[in-house]
């Protein structure tokens, strides 16, 4: 059986990461925070509502969105840039392989690292489904949509870092955008509805659904799962996380991810004989 | 490997201007040039890093701009400045770069073992890529060139910043290479180098081929005096008088026991001086090539780019 023309970057880009201190200390890290924040959740939930299942899953998939969306693309921005730094870059594009192999080697490398990440925290989802109260549906789609998100992060990150060829460039540019969109765009949204300025219009129901939600992956798994009716009734908009809203959600990351991977595609596409 | 007419701007410079050449198989072909003069752009060009902008470049009767994949398993490349990914063995370095270049997986082992005995790495195969010297990292960039049995190896500056015995151990290797028919195009700074083991040169000045062919051919061209230092066992007056009287030699100069001069003739002349000297009971115990002349071309062409500049 042929093997895919990219194994050979995906190993090679797998041995650099899971080999020596650094992964253990990432994973240790992670496992830290996450254990930290289900243990924070747990005795916030126990103090007011009492144990509920689905309550510490939303803790815990938050959590890992948050881990996961930071860790994958932060070290997925070196993946071009760290090439160039060490001048190993040329030694890669010399061989048979086409840009399309590196970028999908790179990116799978990438993907397994969530998965590992994903799968240590196992034991804690685990917990939570054992608890009860945590709907199939929600979560799959939980899952599956911190998936594509993380896909689109990392495709965005390796785009980042073919475009600068310096790492501690891309590794600034990924960390403020993902502060912008993690952090900023939830702040503005929260700000905003405080001051009631775009209270009761269509204005805030396109504001609420492209400005913040779509963006902003986390306030988006987070409202739609714990049932946050977002939309005053009256605004003319379709309220409501209804299939469609989801459906566009992940289509828009989707969509994204394909746009990066085309934008790294063309740059990557060297040399131009 | 046949170049014509290559053209190459970089950075709005013109830095190939119909450079031309033609390696022979099985050759040590010589790059040789001032900084600047455009070696190692034809290098990236022929390894095909860069675009051509004209002319044509025909690898073993493939055109380059019409069959990338198809020069690219017949070149192996050995950039100047290179690197390796970090955390790996030597021998996984070396497996990664066989699968890059689509060795069979049942074969991927025996090759890299192979590939790491022609360079004598062997013993370090399962060290860090990170913990070798600079010499074993110019031997594990050559490794890499040669893992997908490239017909072709193109090689910039291999030498430079290695030591004197890395520098010896890489000439020894590059050597054996060649004699088993690998044909080899080097560009190098070092000029003793080249001239000790290429059996054609090319001179490239300011994007252009200014001299090529085999060392005699562009010795007789260009006119080159080697210069020679042997050292007599006795009578250096007698043996003065003798090389002054001996056709192709000019400019004999006289220090103790040892008599330096140029010689202009073949190496099958020299030969036969040297048997000739001995003959007639002038021994000799030492016999060195001071210069090849080729340096002397080089530091000529350099005066006329300064002189154009």
């Amino acid at each position: 059986m042929k093997r895919w023309p990219g194994y050979a970057i995906f190993q090679i880009e797998l041995r650099s990461r899971f080999r020596g201190w650094g992964i253990i200390f990432v994973l240790s890290l992670y496992l830290l925070a996450l254990v930290a924040l289900l243990v924070l959740g747990l005795v916030v939930l126990l103090d007011n509502q009492g144990l509920d299942g689905e309550s510490l899953f939303l803790v815990l998939l938050g959590s890992q969105f948050v881990l996961l969306c930071v860790i994958g693309p932060l070290s997925s921005c070196g993946g071009i840039s760290m090439e160039h730094e060490r001048n190993s870059f040329e030694l890669v594009i010399t061989t048979l392989l086409r840009p399309v192999d590196i970028w999908t080697g790179k990116l799978a490398s990438a993907m397994a690292l969530g998965w590992v990440l994903f799968a240590c925290g196992l034991p804690m989802i685990l917990f939570c489904t054992f608890i009860g109260g945590v709907s199939p549906w929600k979560f799959l789609f939980g899952y599956a949509f911190l998936l594509v998100v993380y896909l689109c992060y990392c495709t965005f990150a390796l785009w980042v870092s073919c475009m600068t060829k310096r790492t501690m460039v891309s590794m600034n540019i990924v960390t403020v955008a993902l502060a912008v969109i993690n952090g900023l765009f939830p702040f503005v949204y929260m700000i905003v509805s405080e001051v009631g300025v775009l209270d009761q219009g269509p204005l805030q129901a396109w504001v609420t659904y492209w400005g913040v939600m779509m963006l902003s992956p986390l306030l988006f798994v987070e409202g739609w799962l714990t049932d946050t009716q977002m939309l005053p009734p009256g605004t003319g908009v379709a309220g409501g996380y209804s299939p469609d809203i989801i459906l566009l959600a992940v289509s828009l990351y989707l969509v994204a991810a394909v746009i990066f991977g085309v934008l790294t595609l063309r740059r990557l596409r060297f040399p131009r004989v | 490997m046949e170049v014509d007419s290559l053209e190459k701007e970089l950075g709005g410079r013109r830095v190939l201007r119909g450079f031309g050449m033609t390696v022979p198989r099985g050759a040590v072909y010589g790059l040789i040039g001032a900084n600047g003069a455009g070696k190692t752009t034809t290098l990236r060009v022929l390894a095909t890093l860069l675009k051509p902008d004209g002319g044509v470049v025909k690898v073993d009767g493939v055109d380059l701009r019409e069959a990338v994949r198809e020069v690219r398993r017949k070149i192996g490349y050995m950039p100047e400045t290179f690197g390796f990914p970090l955390g790996i063995t030597v021998r996984e370095c070396l497996g990664f770069y066989a699968r890059a270049f689509e060795v069979p997986t049942r074969n991927l082992n025996g090759v890299v073992d192979d590939v790491l005995e022609v360079v004598d790495l062997s013993d370090r195969r399962d060290d860090l890529v990170e913990s070798l010297s600079k010499g074993m990292r110019q031997k594990l960039a050559l490794a890499r060139a040669l893992v997908h049995d490239p017909q072709i190896l193109l090689l910039d500056e291999p030498a430079a910043s290695l030591d004197p015995r890395a520098r010896y151990e890489l000439r020894i290797l590059l050597l054996e290479l060649n004699r088993i028919g690998k044909t080899i195009v080097i560009s190098s700074h070092i000029l003793p180098d080249l001239t000790d083991f290429c059996t054609h040169v090319g001179f490239l000045h300011r994007g252009r081929m200014a001299a090529c062919g085999t060392l005699e051919e562009v010795g007789r061209h260009w006119r080159l005096l080697r210069r020679f230092r042997v050292r007599f066992m006795a009578e250096p007056a007698r043996a003065h008088l003798r090389l002054l009287q001996a056709p192709y030699v000019e400019r004999v100069e006289v220090g103790g026991l040892v008599l330096e001069f140029d010689y202009a003739g073949t190496e099958e002349e020299f030969s036969r001086l040297l048997v000739d000297l001995g003959r007639e009971g002038l021994l000799f115990n030492r016999v060195e090539e001071v210069s090849s002349g080729l340096d002397r071309l080089f530091f000529h062409m350099l005066e006329e780019e300064e002189a154009g500049a």
